[in-house]
């Protein structure tokens, strides 16, 4: 009953586990928890407005903590991607005010990268690396609240819905000439066709959610099992204290929020 | 809880949330991370920035006026701005959302429950103070101007930071209530009148 509440909730099949979703103890890697810890680290460090040159090392330390867990899961490409785009952001930042006048500007688009790449990159390894069912289960050894826990698990399994719909509704629309180039005039009317279809079958996708979820036992008044083991490991002290680094050279150095 | 019976099928007022409503208020709170989201992309272009937390509400407005006919139980908006601080906190925002946003939230809340979730002036209320969250994005440079515009100096250089400085000092802040009320207005009107003409016709308000 419990594996099968949790799964209602959960957007892939649970099929064959990648190898670093569960250890051989039947662990995962890292503990859902471990990971928030380390996107809120990583939150203070690039989202500082601390420019000292400590300030910046600590950010590069911080894209480094990333492309590892990136290369952790297998995805070469995207470790080297964010890790290029950053370093492009930190060049410019250092040097585009030695081009001529308005060019210097460009400038304020390699703060940009460096503040949010590292972030960005870290709350998309977070959403890419844990099962539906292994964030409902850290939630609830936190001892959350399911007032909590439910609307969380959700609107994690929603995201994905809504740019899938948005795309069907995107594509019929398409099909039928509907936007600014043809009929539609105001920017409110453009709203309101865009954003009415969608509501409608993400309502009437929540409404089947609920059915699913309550007919496999969700909001019964027994505690429920998991199936998916969390828990800490060298691997979770290893990251905790490993961006616990930066966030303790920024203070060091003068933390400014 | 006894949720093993079938839900109703309405919006009951009062009591305590079901996992039906739980779940009501997941997908509500998820299109509106999505809405304000895509509204925040707009803010790539200058103009759109400073006037972001007008265009906010705007956006909102429609699905939040509808997420108000689904759920009329305390605790709904309260759970929607904790997720949204969660989320934007994950999704490049300062942490500083993550208290902002619960807090109004709940404020918003006893203001729709003054008005039992159905009163309009409560809700065009309880809708401003919601709304109002968007300070948590703007707080750190608010709190610490100088030091962000130094930070920001050696790449933007001089010329820009006295722009943005003369623009930003002090009557700059004075507008976000200003923005947010207007977009309330438009907002919630637009919601009100996009659920009149489709969602109450179709049976889903």
């Amino acid at each position: 009953m419990s594996l099968a509440s949790v799964s209602a909730l959960s957007t892939t099949a649970v099929s064959t586990p990648a190898p670093w979703l569960n250890g051989r103890s039947g662990r995962a890697w890292l503990d859902p928890r471990t990971k928030a810890f380390a996107l809120i680290a990583i939150n203070v460090v690039t989202l500082s407005t601390n420019g000292s040159a400590t300030a910046w090392t600590a950010r590069s330390f911080a894209m480094g903590i990333v492309a590892v867990l990136w290369l952790s899961v297998g995805r070469v490409r995207t470790a080297l991607t964010t890790s290029l785009a950053f370093a492009v952001g930190l060049v410019l930042v250092q040097y585009a005010r030695l081009l001529p006048g308005q060019l210097a500007l460009i400038g304020g688009i390699g703060t940009l990268v460096v503040q949010f790449i590292p972030l960005v990159a870290m709350a998309s390894y977070l959403v890419y690396s844990t099962q539906v069912s292994e964030a409902v289960a850290a939630m609830e050894r936190m001892r959350l609240p399911r007032a909590v826990v439910i609307p969380f698990t959700v609107v994690l399994r929603f995201l994905p819905t809504i740019a899938q719909e948005h795309r069907s509704i995107s594509d019929a629309m398409r099909m039928r000439g509907i936007g600014f180039g043809g009929r539609v005039r105001s920017p409110l009317a453009m709203l309101e066709y865009r954003v009415v279809p969608l509501l409608v079958s993400l309502v009437r996708i929540g409404d089947e959610l609920t059915v699913s979820a309550l007919t496999r036992g969700l909001g019964g008044s027994r505690t429920r099992t998991h199936v998916s083991r969390t828990g800490f490991g060298w691997r979770d002290a290893l990251l905790a204290v490993a961006v616990l680094i930066p966030v303790v050279a920024l203070l060091g150095g003068g933390w400014r929020a | 809880m006894s949720a093993t019976h079938q839900p109703p099928a309405t919006a009951t007022t009062g009591g305590r949330l079901t996992v039906k409503d739980l779940i009501t208020v997941g997908v509500f709170s998820a299109f509106y991370i999505v809405a304000f989201y895509v509204a925040g992309m707009l803010g790539i272009i200058p103009i759109f920035m400073v006037l972001l937390a007008l265009m906010c509400p705007i956006v909102g407005g429609i699905p939040f006026m509808l997420y108000l006919t689904r759920v009329k139980k305390f605790g709904m908006v309260t759970i929607t701005g904790l997720l949204v601080g969660l989320v934007m906190t994950g999704g490049g925002h300062s942490w500083q959302s993550l208290i902002i946003a619960p807090l109004v939230a709940f404020l918003a809340d006893l203001i729709f429950r003054a008005g039992n979730y159905s009163s309009w002036k409560h809700t065009l209320a309880g809708y401003f103070v919601f709304s109002l969250w968007i300070f948590g994005p703007y707080l750190p440079m608010m709190l610490n101007l100088d030091a962000y515009l130094a930070a920001i100096e050696p790449a933007y250089g001089t010329e820009y930071v006295t722009t943005v400085k003369s623009l930003m000092q002090s009557w700059f802040w004075f507008t976000i209530p200003v923005q947010v009320a207007v977009g309330t207005l438009i907002g919630a009107y637009l919601g009100r009148g996009v659920l009149r003409k489709h969602f109450e016709r179709a049976g889903i308000a």
